[in-house]
């Protein structure tokens, strides 16, 4: 009777709320501009210059891409940098647990309904789905410039093609697993790789991050420095999506590696 | 500001998803509700017209329902759904 009675206040207080901060924000909407509107701030001061400009300078036809790996990349590489500190700081708070034992199943047969996730749909089903995951993700990453997606994306895809596989059948086998540490270096390694491309035009005589001074082309044509921008942005892709990849990696594990599923 | 009917619907859909998570009794099931309101999100990114932030959100929206799984098993011996009842 007890429970009945606080959930009913949680439902009338939920009510009060939603009541209240809708009509707020209809009556705040009001004054708002409409989205895409070409006369709010938003859209009059930088937004056009990249629209102008962005097919031109970097041949990438997907202006987001272009804006974050290019313009706005010193912002992205602290993205990457927040992503990996998330992956190591979760890893400190549960290093110390102990790990929970789990014991080695040879055959899958015998022991399928005892799983934690799975069962035969799910295991005849997953077997179809994550190679095409792991092609659309590395689709992703290098049509970054061209259409949807771009290096976090592709690395989230890949991830989920290994999450996939990990939970459902060889949570018991305990085969084809990355050891959580492994997955950090991984991690860490895709946030050394961004790093680097920013480095690497500063032997050039450039400055950080700017693609135009990359070492690769020698020419001073306007077209090949089209070129280099395009390079840039795809090595910037290719470091995100395995830091991506590593992070997600390594949370599973960590926790997965902790959690006791027999019970 | 005019507000398209699909996204007024979308709005209404999200705010109900929302209501049931918070009210309802199994954590498991609130999960799957979840993952629900991250599909609502991303048809309501698609309508307003950042497809890249649809696609984030449909790939996250999925990851983020299976570490809430696997952290739902991982506290079950404290009994968090016996609190919740």
């Amino acid at each position: 009777m007890k429970e009945n009675k606080s959930r009913k206040k949680l439902a009338a207080g939920l009510i009060i709320v939603i009541i209240a901060v809708g009509t707020a924000a209809v009556k705040i909407g009001a004054f708002l501009p409409t989205i895409g509107d070409a006369d709010t701030p938003a859209n009059s001061y930088v937004a056009n210059y990249y629209i102008t400009n962005a097919v031109k300078e970097t041949h990438s036809y997907n202006i987001v891409t272009a804006v974050l790996a290019d313009y706005r990349g010193f912002d992205t590489l602290f993205e990457t940098c927040v992503l990996f500190l998330s992956a190591l700081v979760t890893m400190m708070v549960l290093f110390g647990k102990e790990k929970v034992p789990k014991m080695p199943v040879k055959n899958l047969a015998e022991d399928k309904y005892s799983a934690a996730f799975g069962g035969d749909i799910m295991d005849a089903s997953f077997r179809i789905v994550v190679p095409i995951i792991l092609i659309y993700g590395i689709y992703v990453l290098f049509h970054g410039e061209i259409s949807l997606g771009g290096g976090f994306q592709a690395g989230a895809l890949i991830a989920c093609a290994y999450l996939l596989d990990r939970i459902i059948p060889s949570i018991r086998m305990g085969r084809g697993k990355i050891k959580e540490e492994t997955a950090l270096i991984i991690a860490s390694m895709g946030a050394f790789f961004y790093v680097i491309t920013g480095i690497l035009p500063m032997f050039n005589g450039g400055n950080f991050l700017e693609f135009a001074k990359l070492p690769f082309g020698s020419s001073l044509a306007a077209e090949s420095i089209v070129k280099l921008h395009t390079a840039g942005i795809l090595m910037i892709e290719v470091g995100v999506t395995v830091c991506v990849m590593g992070v997600i990696i390594a949370i599973l594990e960590v926790v997965l590696e902790r959690t006791d599923f027999d019970e | 500001m005019p507000i398209l009917l699909l996204e007024g619907l979308l709005l209404i859909a999200m705010i109900a998803i929302a209501a049931a998570i918070i009210l309802g009794k199994k954590l498991l099931a609130a999960t799957v509700i979840y993952c629900g309101f991250s599909l609502i999100a991303m048809l309501l990114y698609t309508v307003v017209g950042a497809a890249d932030v649809a696609f984030t959100e449909a790939v996250i929206g999925t990851i983020s329902t299976v570490y809430f799984i696997i952290a739902i098993k991982s506290i079950k011996g404290k009994r968090a759904d016996d609190e919740r009842k």
